[in-house]
């Protein structure tokens, strides 16, 4: 388990440096960063202050020199200032961060809500109705757009109906109204996949014997399928769900797009489009590290909860 | 055709009512998933000749002109037009003709190279399968859309671009099949008694690993199809993918979007068309799984 854990440790920190190194090396590809403040050729800038801004951000040094500058910094905690505004880079994230977070949990509850019942619902009425229209659900999940999910629900529940607001996040009071559409666009897929892993789970479960014995020393029915049955059939879903989550905050960029949520996606965006280097190497640094290390902490959770499975390697 | 028989006798305890079961039949042999897909790829090769009107220049006097069985609409466009007066059939005609061309090559070339590489992986083991699957499990723990924003960013919008970064989202997936696959053949017997028939390891894969993979790796294909298409929809409706004025289901979509209370068409059809792909094509992978391979066979 030891050995384990600290492959994956050492996994991450390639994972890591080859995701920032990457991205790195590709933005100082793209247009020269100090075009952002003045048009291009240089006007409005005289030769000797193009040149200081490019000793100042370490232009003068070979690219590699300057990732590794970059590295030791960000190990002390400092990821830079960004072009656009000048503002330390940690704190812009971390400022985004919260809102991204929010959404995430949001779609996470809406996933595990719908996810799990209806998937034990679907395996213990299996070929009912039930399992038919959960099933339906799960395959619409699967094939659906989040960007389409999300603009049919805004012109459905805000422009038809005027029911709930079409984007934006309130900053201040907390409205549950907000969250519901994004949300909802988010979480459908993940929540087609949790109900597809519980479901094929618990068939699994009730299959066994321990359940047939259970209902022939006469335990009641509902008794059987959450104390016997859902208890073994969900550590994958529930292990799942927490790469899920990570997957959310990491892959809700286009749902920020659509609703004009203000998180980490919708900055990454901005600074895609104006080559803002800081910003994006942070944002994958983040990103990486949420993502690797609740796989990470998934795969520990897997173990503990399963004795049964024990990593070999 | 006699296993799929079989169990649908022994499934048919389960069903008592005549609609269930001719859901049950379509869901059993993919009639509607073949028929959409194979409409598809008629209209995407025929394009040029059904596609009433030219998809990038429009008729700026007939904007935003509803679908036909509307009051305002005419039957010179039967799916409407959009902001800038371009048919909405015709636009969805060629955009089928790219997201399919796309998400095919794209899938082709994740095809070869993953299955080659975990052919490689999964026989020659050791350390060559060490670097293969490490650099995988990078991959798969990388943010796919941020470096496919960067890289767009970076050299800048074109077909050839978007069809590399779609090819190196889909071998990833092939290599983890393939190389599973192919380790639970290296201890067969039927290669051990070839090996000890004096094969070279050449013919070894060529005759007894590849043929054995195959499939696995067909299906794979199926299900990754339905990925690819989704991903470069995402990718043109963010701006980054099939570069505009060409017709790309996501770009209309997004084109549409700020449009949505007086011409929802412009962005229901689109969607509507990458969402019945994407169904199409998870059917019949599944359906392909469960009929070329049996073990994989799930409960769904």
């Amino acid at each position: 388990m030891q050995r384990f854990i600290a492959r994956r440790l050492v996994f991450i920190l390639f994972t890591v440096i080859g995701a920032t190194l990457f991205v790195f090396v590709l933005t100082h590809m793209a247009r020269d960063p100090r075009e952002l403040w003045v048009p291009q050729g240089g006007f409005g800038a005289s030769k000797e202050q193009w040149e200081q801004w490019g000793k100042e951000l370490g232009f003068d040094k070979p690219l590699i020199v300057q990732y590794f500058l970059w590295l030791g910094r960000m190990l002390r905690g400092d990821l830079g200032n960004t072009l656009t505004h000048d503002r330390p880079v940690i704190g812009v994230i971390a400022g985004k961060l919260g809102a991204t977070a929010q959404l995430a949990l949001g779609a996470w509850l809406w996933a595990i809500i719908v996810g799990v019942p209806f998937g034990v619902l679907s395996a213990v009425k299996r070929a009912s109705i039930w399992d038919y229209l959960a099933r339906t659900f799960a395959l619409f999940g699967q094939a659906l757009p989040a960007f389409w999910v999300g603009i049919l629900l805004i012109w459905i529940f805000a422009a038809m109906f005027n029911l709930l607001p079409s984007g934006g996040r309130p900053t201040g009071t907390l409205s549950i109204k907000h969250y519901i559409l994004p949300s909802v666009a988010l979480g459908w897929h993940a929540a087609a996949n949790l109900l597809r892993f519980t479901r094929s789970g618990m068939l699994e479960v009730l299959d066994s014997e321990y359940i047939k014995f259970a209902k022939s020393k006469g335990v009641r029915g509902w008794l059987v399928v959450w104390k016997h049955g859902l208890r073994n059939a969900v550590i994958t879903p529930l292990t799942s769900a927490l790469v899920i989550l990570a997957g959310f905050i990491t892959g809700n960029l286009v749902v920020e797009v659509v609703f004009t949520w203000p998180g980490l996606g919708r900055l990454l965006m901005d600074s895609v489009w104006t080559n803002d280097y800081p910003i994006l190497v942070g944002c994958v640094l983040v990103y990486v590290l949420l993502f690797a290390g609740m796989a990470f902490i998934a795969d520990i959770a897997y173990a503990y909860i399963d004795p049964r499975i024990r990593y070999q390697t | 055709m006699e296993r799929v028989g079989a169990t649908w006798s022994s499934g048919a305890r389960w069903l008592v009512t005549r609609p269930v079961r001719a859901f049950e039949f379509l869901r059993r042999y993919p009639l509607l998933p073949a028929v959409v897909l194979v409409a598809l790829v008629i209209t995407g090769i025929v394009a040029r000749i059904v596609a009433p009107y030219d998809p990038i220049i429009g008729n700026v006097r007939e904007r935003a002109v509803p679908p036909m069985w509307q009051d305002e609409g005419s039957a010179k466009h039967i799916l409407g037009t959009d902001h800038v007066g371009r048919d909405v059939l015709s636009r969805l005609l060629y955009g089928a003709q790219i997201s399919l061309m796309v998400a095919g090559i794209s899938v082709g070339a994740g095809f070869v190279v993953g299955s080659t590489l975990g052919v490689i992986a999964g026989w020659f083991g050791g350390i060559i399968d060490e670097i293969i699957t490490r650099f995988v499990d990078m991959w798969m723990a990388t943010p796919f859309l941020l470096v496919a924003l960067v890289v767009a960013l970076v050299l800048g919008q074109s077909l050839i671009i978007l069809l590399t970064l779609l090819a190196i989202l889909a071998w990833v997936g092939f290599v983890r099949v393939v190389r599973g696959h192919t380790l639970t053949f290296k201890d067969s017997d039927y290669i051990f008694l070839a090996k000890v028939a004096g094969a070279s390891t050449w013919r070894i894969l060529r005759v007894h690993v590849v043929p054995g993979i195959i499939n696995t790796a067909v299906i794979n294909a199926t299900l990754n199809i339905g990925t690819l298409i989704m991903m470069e929809a995402t990718l043109s409706f963010l701006g980054v993918g099939i570069p505009p004025p060409t017709p790309s289901w996501g770009g209309m979509v997004s084109d549409g979007r700020n449009y949505l209370v007086d011409a929802w068409w412009q962005s229901f059809f689109p969607g509507l068309c990458i969402f019945l792909t994407v169904l199409s094509l998870q059917f019949l992978g599944d359906w392909l799984r469960d009929y070329l391979d049996p073990r994989l066979r799930q409960l769904m």
